[in-house]
């Protein structure tokens, strides 16, 4: 049974089975430190909007007895799964909230937030597996109308301004790829690449001026006299007579059959079979290439062992992706770098200052993540052709910057010679351009040089 | 001197004219006076006439550029992706490059809607046609047909290359005269190396189709445009409704052009190659349909040119009647021939039979002759001339048979109705019909 018991500076507070929950019926009514007070939390009647600000902001909180607490909503609906609600109550009589909350409440005793991580993503990360240590959960997707993405990802939703986004499903992509996360598949997305919204409409629009005023007809095929056209021809009132031979079509399949199908577009009166398809983003109304857009996969997620470990036992910064990245250094590191090796090259020159830019048109054609994916290749790529003690920076998609250390000029030219043969390759086996993509340059490092005359 | 002369000469030497053309009837009034009397008359008339010709070919040369129309080139068939891309190659070295490329793919079941797509994606080709649903040559010519912008229709098939001039000059016979309703281009055989048969095909092909043409066309009576080249008009394709049901839809259709009162021209400079069957087999699957067309459409369908009636055209009859006399009526005398022969002279046939040969064999070098006259690729088919003295038994044993077989099963049996060549839906009804 549960009870109204008191009335706190306008806070209402309802206690059963020795537990306190904090009964918030508004925004306005929140307070961090009543929160931290309260065992759990019973959201009362709200609009949409409200209850998901309300959330965000207990879920945003550092303190895990805050953002961890178990939620109950008065409502059951399948907002309660979006949400990511602990359970339902009616506020009258339920007992079985209390033991959920008792559950989950021994739970978070048992997180460790002691070391946590430092930056904000893997903060996200480590919450989200908290979350559903708490609740011994799977971390399944909710198909949703108002998600940019057409998914929601209960509690995690709410870490994220804009909720369930593609940065989200990276976060958790992260989880998976450190072994943290387990990962099913449960769907495929497309997103536009420009505003990675999910919303998008297909067209199907003609290939010859991409308008969208197009017709399908069939086609018919009268056996008798093996004449061919479009209905259209053949159709005379309700019935379809042939206009070469005059004969009435009964029977498809006896008669006549419909072999395939055309399309005329009644703007420029092209006549085809494959009509193009391109993506319309109503949110951000851009029109591309369905070949454009990014496919995400939507998996449902549980924590692994190793998850559960980092859980309990506190975050580790040693899980991180090792190996090449330590080569890549930061436009201010590098320039630093290059600063030192100037100021040695007031004695001999020992290093060389490499310079590739990749050409501007195949940087515009792909999406911001796109752009991610390929300095992140391209760094990879020129990291393996260098050695261990040269140093590679960039600091935007289209201009890398190396430095030799101990190389001759001719040495560096031959390096970059090659790194500049095998990432044209790549990139003309997936771009079809005829001018030059990359350019490389070296020169050596000398005493007169200054940094931010090359960067 | 005489004692030089085989005997079977001397023997004919010393029987005298009257008794030699009381044995050689057939082949002296028959194929001396159609093939060799007949072709070099009328080559002389072409040969003599070829000022006038080729001023009015410049003539309509240059009308042809001035106005540039666009070509509507078609390309139906059933399992030729594997030819289209070659096919595109050769037509893009046209000297006339206002066209556009048709292809319609009658239910391949192989790759040809992957490549016809990839091609009409690439702009190699303009519009690619998939049928779902297999309708037959006819249908796939008919759907083409429907969607041609052109003012001239250019039918090809797809395993065909052509001299770079071949659009061009199948086009302009249109400029010379306005009746003319088709062109028909010059069709030979590319793969002659390939095989005896196909070599034989091909010093067949120069002698009827390269040849044979030129006559029939000078005199009015050309016959067929063939399917692997041909030009048309569109309206009067249209018109006539297209392309009826085959096997030998192209004999058909140049048949309903002349019956709707234009002319069909035979246009030898433009030239096409094919490959012809390499084998015996394949060959005389393909001839036997082809002969049944003879049949089906010149004896029984296209009838009424032979009897008078309010269109009756004297050209069109003697067209008809050449092709039906020359190929059926033709057979069944010379089946009579030999049985004349068997009975009154069988104690002779060992002067007879050599003599036969020696007959036939010099008439087919004649006739080269006239080939190597009027052919553009003369070094080339030099080559062929010593297989010549075996067709005799070409043409006059393998084809003549076949073509008895052929007119036996369709007169008797209707087979060409069954010939899966043709979907059995449209058969059906073309037998139902009697079309």
């Amino acid at each position: 049974m549960l009870q109204v018991l008191h009335q706190t500076e306008g806070r209402r507070y309802i206690e059963s089975q020795g537990l306190r929950f904090l009964f918030l019926s508004g925004v306005a009514d929140y307070e961090a430190a009543s929160v931290k007070d309260s065992d759990a939390i019973i959201i009362g009647e709200m609009d949409r909007m409200e209850i998901s600000q309300l959330l965000n902001v207990i879920r945003r909180e550092r303190d895990k007895s805050v953002y961890l607490k178990p939620i109950f909503s008065v409502h059951q609906n399948k907002l309660q799964n979006q949400e990511g609600f602990d359970g339902f109550t009616d506020l009258t009589s339920n007992e079985s909230i209390a033991q959920v909350t008792q559950k989950i409440l021994a739970r978070i005793e048992k997180v460790n937030t002691s070391i946590v991580p430092h930056d904000y993503e893997r903060q996200v990360l480590f919450k989200q597996m908290a979350f559903l240590y708490t609740r011994d959960l799977l971390l399944d997707p909710v198909s949703s109308r108002f998600s940019k993405i057409g998914y929601t990802f209960p509690f995690m939703d709410s870490l994220l301004s804009g909720g369930s986004s593609l940065e989200l499903l990276k976060i958790l992509n992260t989880g998976v790829e450190k072994g943290l996360l387990t990962a099913r598949l449960r769907d495929r997305i497309h997103t536009c690449n420009n505003c990675h919204g999910n919303y998008i409409n297909f067209r199907e629009v003609c290939p010859k001026c991409s308008s969208v005023n197009i017709e399908s007809k069939d086609l018919v095929h009268h056996f008798k006299c093996a004449h061919v056209d479009v209905i259209d021809s053949f159709k005379d009132g309700d019935e379809l007579i042939c206009p070469k031979c005059d004969n009435k079509l009964r029977h498809i399949g006896i008669d006549y059959d419909k072999p395939s199908t055309m399309h005329e577009c009644h703007d420029c009166h092209h006549q085809f079979q494959e009509s193009g398809m391109v993506a319309f983003c109503i949110d951000c109304g851009k029109e591309e290439d369905t070949a454009n857009l990014l496919e995400n996969e939507i998996r449902s997620h549980a924590l692994t062992e190793r998850g559960e470990h980092l859980v309990l036992n506190g975050w580790e910064e040693k899980v991180q992706e090792g190996g090449q990245e330590a080569k890549h250094l930061s436009p201010d590191l590098f320039k630093m770098m290059l600063n030192l090796e100037i100021q040695r090259a007031t004695t001999e020159t020992r290093s060389v200052f490499g310079r590739f830019e990749i050409s501007e048109i195949i940087v515009s054609v792909l999406g911001e993540d796109g752009r991610e994916q390929f300095q992140k290749e391209i760094l990879g790529i020129i990291g393996s052709y260098i050695d261990r003690t040269d140093l590679v920076s960039t600091k935007s998609a289209d201009e890398y910057l190396l430095l030799f250390h101990d190389k001759t000029l001719e040495e560096a030219r031959e390096k970059c010679e090659l790194i500049e043969h095998n990432l044209t390759k790549l990139i003309a086996d997936n771009i079809n351009a005829e001018q030059d993509l990359i350019t490389g340059t070296v020169q050596p490092v000398v005493s007169d040089l200054r940094p931010q005359d090359l960067m | 001197m005489e004692n030089l002369w085989p005997e079977f000469v001397n023997y004919w030497v010393e029987a005298g004219p009257w008794k030699f053309l009381r044995v050689f009837w057939y082949f002296l009034i028959f194929e001396f006076t159609r093939y060799i009397i007949l072709d070099y008359f009328v080559a002389g008339l072409f040969y003599l006439r070829r000022k006038d010709r080729r001023h009015a070919w410049e003539i309509a040369r240059q009308k042809l550029f001035t106005e540039n129309p666009l070509i509507s080139i078609i390309i139906p068939g059933k399992n030729e992706g594997k030819h289209i891309f070659k096919l595109v190659k050769s037509l893009a070295e046209q000297t006339y490059q206002n066209f556009e490329l048709i292809v319609v793919d009658d239910g391949s079941d192989d790759q040809t809607p992957i490549i016809g797509k990839n091609l009409e994606k690439r702009g190699l080709i303009d519009m690619f046609i998939r049928n779902e649903m297999r309708g037959g040559k006819a249908s796939a010519a008919n759907t083409a047909l429907a969607f041609t912008k052109g003012k001239y229709i250019v039918h090809l098939d797809a395993d065909c290359s052509f001299d770079r001039d071949a659009i061009e000059n199948v086009v302009i016979p249109f400029y010379l005269d306005e009746k003319i309703g088709a062109v028909g281009g010059n069709v030979k055989v590319r793969n002659y190396q390939e095989s005896l048969c196909a070599r034989l095909q091909a010093i067949e092909y120069l002698k009827t189709v390269s040849v044979g043409r030129i006559i029939t066309s000078y005199l009015g009576i050309y016959k067929i445009v063939s399917g692997a080249f041909g030009a048309f008009r569109p309206e009067i394709l249209k018109a006539i409704g297209g392309w009826d049901i085959g096997p030998g839809l192209d004999g058909d259709i140049t048949v309903k052009i002349r019956k709707s009162g234009y002319k069909i021209h035979f246009e030898p400079t433009a030239v096409c190659l094919t490959n012809a069957p390499a084998k015996f087999k394949v060959l005389t699957k393909q001839r036997l349909r082809w002969d049944k067309s003879i049949i089906r459409f010149r004896v029984r369908k296209h009838k009424d040119v032979y009897f008078p009636h309010a269109n009756f055209n004297w050209l069109n009859f003697i067209s008809l009647f050449e092709n039906v006399f020359y190929n059926v009526v033709l057979d069944i005398t010379w089946i009579i021939y030999t049985v004349d022969v068997v009975l009154h002279y069988w104690s002779l046939m060992g002067f007879i039979i050599p003599m036969n040969f020696v007959l036939y064999i010099t008439v087919s070098y004649v006739q080269m002759l006239s080939v190597y006259l009027f052919s553009e690729r003369r070094q080339e088919e030099k080559k062929l001339w010593n297989v010549l003295p075996l067709m005799t038994i070409y043409t006059g044993l393998y084809l003549r048979t076949v073509r008895t077989i052929a007119y036996f099963k369709e007169f008797v049996l209707k087979e060409s109705y069954d010939d899966p060549w043709n979907p059995q839906k449209s058969s059906r009804m073309a037998k139902r019909f009697g079309l």
